[in-house]
């Protein structure tokens, strides 16, 4: 049976000044042309469902149309909360939407909230939900157990949930994950999530051996170490760090015997996000990007910033992000970086003098100066 | 600094205890503190401020108001603050000053009290104390920890937007440039002090030309009379005077000087002297004349004096002639004596000649006795020799027995060894006798059992064949088909296998007997040939009569008995000599150590005989006595060698010294006869020179004090002369001179002295003039030069200050060029910060030109928009934007403290309020920026009423107002 595994959807977003509404709607009417071609039978929303805890009216109607979308073309669906989503107005209506085919758990329990279900083909499938959790909630599901780190919270909850036997187990979340030893360094994340840091990390060791995980919450597509888990990445590019990526839902055929086979699904956005680096002369005449609606994020080359650059970008790129100019980074960083040499105060009245009448110090004045600073320090 | 935890009580609004545990809410890097307006957010703010420093954050709250309104009348008002340092761990507890109840039920006020508990132990009581020490752990001021640690409402916008004279003040207090705002000043003071230092100069100055005045000079007085004086032509003019002063005093000189020559033309004194001399000239002279009178009488004494010497001369030689007469005659009377000593000794000589003869027999003798000597001697030696031998061989004859004895013993000893192997093997014999029965026995039983066995088997065979009889058929005994009466098995237990085992058995014990039986008789055999074997008897009589080995035993037990008497009886025969503990020691505890010892001592024995054969006998005291009769005898003869040896001895010595003295004494009497002789010559010379009679010796010889006084006047007259003639050859000069007129001489010199004083008065009048002039001219040319180095000193200070106060070309001070360097850094890591927040658009700039008019520059600030090129001012950003700039621009700050003051750890900061004018898109960007501040390990403390906050970060603690007033802090 084929399931499709999509997440971090941020319905509802804007990047910069722009509400990403028209594009999402274009490429979740992608998603459902998949659904409907691939006669796929379960659709998975692995978390950040929406932007933010209290979305704009119009993403939720989004969103309803999209599962109801889904739903209509055969499939169920079964979605986590992510952390930018609020658990639980997530959860509104879910134990009655779970008779219909929508299964959504918002706030995480003790006991995992399960979607089982039979393919056509037979294949008898347990789906655990595991919505997005840090540690001080972990720790509050299980008082009785030490949680000391997030690996120990989440191997206390798959202690309470053991695999379904005769079935093929997958698993839902949203979260960090990281192979064994690998540190988080090492994974793609986007800037956006770089914020969180490393003490979110959850070790994939603990995951115990389901046949597919499907993961949200890093936008960039990828695979967790070797084994079948997965983070299908946003469907959309979010922010100028993932300009580039050739996002994609990842479309699941699971085999009675529990084999299961990933084929990632590529899509084509409405409008893409670019960084485009050069001088802002060549940047104006267009070539260097050819799709003049995206969103583009400007690097300019020059050595100093032209009046009106933006203005005039914008007539080329209409959706401007933003723009920079590269070597004032380099220089900015360079300026904090460099240390702080104690110039002691005689010194610095000769460079002040310097600076103010554009001649040197001469030696009978520099003398008297140093004392008189001697003097004023000893007083204090 | 980290905040560990902050208790509360009847402080603010906090009526009771209130308790918020910090590090609880440092799991998860930002937390919120939130509740409706007034319900005493800021005041845990306060508190901490209050308990660091004694006051309170803002302005409007002053510290003896913040005793909670709400709490009850005797309650203490104080705050606990517990936080680490540097992994120490510091607790301070402050009361604020209050007005409450005490114990009595007055109303009292109590002023501020403060604790420090330091990780050591110690406590600190004292409010200054406090204050010092928490001043130095938290290294900020209270104003600083205020701007860095709690970034409050409104104020950072202000920051943005205030002046350069303002930011001057707030960084003044941040960064601590106070030093160079009094640099400022104390150039100030500098040049002030320049001023005077001119103007008393100029006072001085006056001072000295006033000095001037009156001096008479007409163009001097001239060039002082106007106003301001020219001091170079003042200069100029004194010196020509001092020049035409000096040219008038060599004049004068020059007049002292002719004056002088002319007076040494008249030396006064000169004369006078001469003239003096003169007349003592003519003295002299007339006084040698009247010497010359009386050199006539002065022959005759001189004469007189000659006579008497010369018989004095001639006395002495007579008195030495007979000197020397009575010395030969003495010389002569030794001569004589010394000759007949010597015919003393001729006379002797036959006596000495016999002693001699004795002397030479009695050596000759000495040879022959002395070896008889040592023949007696030897002899004895032999014989004291031949006494030892046989004493020694009587000795060892006593040895030898005990020897015996010891061999006795040991032998004894072995045989009781002996005796006990030989019981063992009886014992063992016996045993054997016993097996052998047991064997014999069980033989037997084997026997009988086959016996039976074989006799029930074969009794049975008949009933077992009997039972394979069948009817009809043959048996195998007869052949008979028919059988009337089988017979019956009798034993059952009767069978082949039962007998097979009877029949094992007894071959078994048959082999075990047989066994037994050559083993007894391997015993008997060993105890063959010893004493035992009669006592036992054959082998078959043993079997027979198994009670005989037992008296073997029996007979070897007797024995034992008997051998220990007699060892007993040994052994104290031993004790007497040697202890049977020792044997073992001297080699003596076997037989063959003992005869090895017995062939020792016979050796010796045999060796000791032969020796006594050699050695004469005799008795030994006879030669002992000899010997010392014969050493006696020596003796004597030694001792009257030596006597007469000293005898000749002596007598040579007389011989030789008597002929000594002759030879001397016979030299002196020559010599002295010769010495008579020449002395009478002598006399009779002198007496013929002298022309002095013999007679006239005799007489009575003139005195010495005679003469001595004849000498004198002699000698007197003679000196008179001599001076008197000294004297007049020194005044030679003055011979035929005449004495010169001085009365006209002083008249002229007097003259010529009243002309010297005058001139010498006029010069030094001139001197003294030209002194003081010389005086005033130095000071005046001092002070010229005084003049220009003031006023090089003036300018230098007047630059530096004007510089260093601003007052120069760009408005700027030194102190605001410090902090804009300062400044340049803040901006510096808030723009880190703000191009991270508004996706580099905006970037803050430090205005470097001058501002309009006089203002003071260059703390100002401005923003350059990326998207335009264009820098603007900060006013114009939105607020949004201008809550993210001055977000940013607090956290630069805080870092720059941070890095500045010795990287002090800022690891908690508050951020109050300022989210509520943030549209949504800059909320979340906001909300954004302070999860990167979770990377940096800072506790980030939001208070704010937002929602979206409080979702956002979900730790944190909520103030609640009680319905009852006050509020209250719940802590997730």
């Amino acid at each position: 049976m084929k399931l499709l595994h999509c997440a971090d959807l941020h319905i509802g977003k804007t990047l910069g000044e722009y509400p990403l509404l028209e594009d999402q709607r274009y490429i979740l009417d992608q998603i459902l042309h998949l659904i409907e071609c691939e006669q796929v039978e379960l659709l998975l929303l692995a978390g950040d469902l929406y932007d933010r805890s209290v979305p704009p009216a119009a993403a939720v109607a989004v969103l309803d149309d999209f599962i109801d979308g889904a739903i209509a073309r055969g499939a169920r669906v079964a979605a986590i909360a992510g952390n930018h989503d609020s658990a639980q107005r997530l959860q509104f209506g879910a134990r009655q939407t779970a008779a219909g085919g929508l299964l959504i758990q918002g706030v995480p329990s003790q006991r995992m909230a399960r979607l089982e279900m039979t393919g056509r083909d037979g294949t008898r499938l347990a789906v655990y939900l595991a919505p997005y959790v840090d540690l001080p909630r972990l720790r509050q599901l299980f008082p009785e157990r030490e949680v000391p780190d997030m690996d120990s919270g989440y191997a206390a909850w798959f202690a309470e949930n053991p695999l379904e036997p005769g079935a093929v187990n997958l698993l839902m979340a949203h979260g960090f994950f990281a192979p064994g030893a690998m540190s988080a360094g090492d994974m793609r994340r986007s800037e956006g999530e770089l914020a969180v840091g490393e003490s979110d990390l959850v070790h994939t060791g603990v995951l115990p051996d389901f046949a597919y995980v499907a993961l949200g919450h890093l936008h960039a597509p990828q695979q967790v170490g070797e084994r079948p888990i997965y983070y299908s990445g946003s469907p959309l590019s979010y922010s100028t760090s993932e300009a580039g990526q050739q996002k994609q839902v990842n479309l699941v055929e699971v085999r009675p015997d529990g084999q299961v086979q990933v084929r990632p699904q590529l899509l084509r956005p409405l409008r893409s996000v670019a960084v485009v680096r050069g001088s802002l002369a060549e940047i104006l005449t267009g070539r260097l990007h050819p799709g003049r609606q995206d969103y583009v994020y400007a690097v300019v080359t020059d050595r100093e910033l032209v009046y009106d650059s933006m203005n005039r970008l914008r007539g080329v790129y209409p959706n401007m992000l933003g723009l920079r100019l590269e070597s004032r980074r380099r220089q900015q960083l360079e300026q904090v970086a460099c240390g702080w040499e104690e110039i002691d105060s005689a010194t610095q009245f000769a460079d002040f003098y310097r600076a103010v009448k554009g001649e040197e110090l001469d030696e009978p004045s520099r003398e008297m100066i140093a004392q008189l600073l001697q003097k004023l320090e000893r007083e204090v | 600094m980290q905040l560990e935890q902050l208790q509360l009580e009847a402080f603010g609004p906090f009526a009771d205890r209130q308790q918020v545990d910090f590090k609880a809410l440092s799991g998860s890097g930002i937390f919120v503190i939130t509740g409706p307006t007034g319900a005493g957010k800021t005041s845990i703010f306060d508190g901490v401020m209050f308990a660091l420093y004694g006051r309170a954050s803002g302005d409007s709250r002053p510290a003896d108001g913040l005793r909670s309104d709400y709490a009850a009348e005797d309650a203490v008002s104080r705050v606990r603050l517990v936080f680490t340092v540097r992994g120490q761990r510091y607790t301070v507890e402050r009361a604020p000053k209050q007005v409450r109840r005490n114990s009595r039920g007055n109303y009292s006020t109590f002023n501020q009290q403060a604790a420090l508990y330091l990780p050591d132990g110690q406590v600190l009581t004292r409010v200054r104390e406090v204050d010092e020490q928490l001043a130095q752990l938290v290294g900020l001021g209270a104003e600083q920890f205020r701007q860095i640690v709690l970034l409050p409402q409104g104020e950072f916008q202000r920051l943005l937007q205030s002046s350069s004279a303002d930011k001057q003040l707030i960084f003044r207090r941040i960064f601590g440039t106070q030093l160079f705002a009094r640099l400022e000043e104390a150039l100030k003071a500098e040049l002030a002090a320049q001023q005077e230092a001119l103007q008393a100069h100029q006072a001085q100055r006056q001072l000295l030309l006033h000095q001037l005045n009156g001096s008479g000079d007409g163009a001097l007085q001239q060039l002082l009379d106007t106003d301001y004086p020219d001091v170079e032509a003042i200069c100029q003019l004194l010196e020509q005077r001092q020049m035409a002063g000096r040219s008038a005093l060599d004049e004068l000189a020059a007049q002292l000087e002719k004056n002088r020559r002319d007076q040494q033309k008249y030396p006064l004194e000169q004369m006078s002297r001469d003239n003096a001399a003169i007349v003592q000239l003519q003295s002299y002279q007339q006084a040698l004349a009247a010497l010359d009178e009386q050199a006539g009488e002065q022959a005759q004494r001189r004469y007189q004096l000659a006579q008497m010497e010369k018989l004095v001369r001639c006395r002495q030689a007579a008195q030495q002639a007979q000197e020397h007469r009575a010395r030969r005659d003495e010389a002569a009377a030794g001569l004589k004596e010394a000759q007949t000593q010597w015919d003393d000794l001729q006379r002797r000589r036959r006596e000495i000649e016999s002693a001699e003869r004795e002397l030479r027999e009695l050596e000759s003798r000495r040879g022959e006795s002395d070896r008889q000597l040592q023949l007696e001697k030897s002899r004895l030696e032999s014989l004291h020799l031949r006494q030892k031998l046989e004493g020694s061989l009587q000795d060892s004859l006593l040895t030898l027995q005990r020897l015996d004895t010891v061999e006795q013993y040991v032998q004894c000893c072995a045989e009781q060894a002996d005796l006990a192997a030989l019981r063992a093997q009886a014992v063992a014999l016996q045993e054997q006798l016993a097996e052998f029965g047991r064997a014999g026995c069980a033989c037997r039983a084997a026997q009988e059992e086959y016996d039976r066995i074989s006799g029930a088997y074969h009794r049975s065979q008949a009933g077992q064949l009997a039972q394979t009889l069948r009817p009809d058929a043959p048996c195998p005994v007869c052949g008979s088909t028919h059988h009337p009466a089988p017979a019956k098995t009798v034993d059952a237990g009767a069978d082949y296998p039962a007998l097979q085992a009877a029949t094992a058995a007894l071959t078994a014990a048959t082999a075990a007997l047989r066994q037994r039986d050559a083993q007894l008789a391997a015993a008997l055999e060993q105890l063959n040939g010893s004493d035992l074997l009669p006592v036992l008897g054959t082998l078959s009589a043993l079997k027979a009569d198994p009670a005989l080995a037992a008296g073997a035993t029996l007979f070897c037990d007797e024995r034992q008995q008997q051998l220990r008497q007699k060892q007993s009886r040994l052994a104290e025969a031993l004790a007497a000599f040697c202890p049977v503990d020792q044997l073992q020691k001297k080699g003596l505890d076997t037989a063959a150590g003992v005869a090895a010892s017995r062939a020792g001592v016979q050796g010796k024995r045999q060796l000791w005989a032969e020796q006594l054969t050699a050695l004469p006998t005799g008795c030994a005291q006879e030669v002992q006595d000899k010997v010392r009769r014969l050493e006696e005898e020596r003796q004597t003869s030694e001792k009257r060698q030596e006597a007469l040896r000293r005898q000749l001895a002596e007598y040579e010595q007389q011989l030789a010294s008597c002929r000594e003295r002759l030879a001397i004494r016979r030299q002196l009497a020559e010599q002295t006869a010769q010495a008579v002789r020449e002395s009478a010559e002598a006399l009779a010379a002198l007496l013929a020179r002298e022309e002095v009679q013999p007679e006239q010796l005799r007489r009575t010889p003139p005195t010495t004090a005679q003469r001595q006084q004849l000498q004198e006047q002699i000698d007197r007259y003679e000196q008179e002369r001599q001076r008197l003639l000294g004297q007049k050859e020194a005044l030679a000069a003055y011979e035929g001179r005449a004495p010169s007129d001085l009365e006209e001489a002083r008249r002229v010199l007097d003259a010529l002295r009243e002309q010297e004083q005058s001139a010498r008065q006029q010069v030094t009048a001139l001197q003294l003039t030209l002194q003081k002039q010389k005086s005033s001219l130095s000071q005046l040319q001092q002070l010229l030069k005084e003049q220009g180095r003031l006023d090089e000193a003036y300018m230098q200070v007047q630059d530096l200050y004007r510089v260093a106060s601003g007052k120069n070309s760009q408005h700027l001070s030194f102190e605001r060029y410090v902090l804009s360097g300062y400044f340049d850094r803040v901006l510096a890591a808030a723009n880190l910060r703000l191009d991270q927040m508004t996706q580099g658009k905006y970037m803050l700039l430090r205005r470097t030109e001058k501002e309009k008019g006089n203002a003071p520059s260059g703390l100002e600030m401005e923003v350059l928009d990326s998207y335009s090129g264009k820098a603007r001012p900060v006013s114009t950003l939105s607020g949004g934007e201008s809550f993210k700039a001055a977000l940013s621009l607090a956290l630069g700050l805080a870092d720059v403290i941070g890095a500045q003051s010795g990287g002090i750890a800022l690891d908690t900061v508050f951020i109050d309020e300022g989210f509520g004018s943030l549209d949504p898109q800059s909320l979340e960007e906001a909300m954004n920026t302070l999860e990167a501040l979770k990377k940096e390990e800072r506790l980030v403390g939001i208070i704010s009423h937002v929602q979206a906050l409080k979702e956002r970060f979900p730790q944190g603690i909520e103030v609640r107002p009680l319905p009852g007033g006050g509020s209250a802090i719940h802590q997730k």
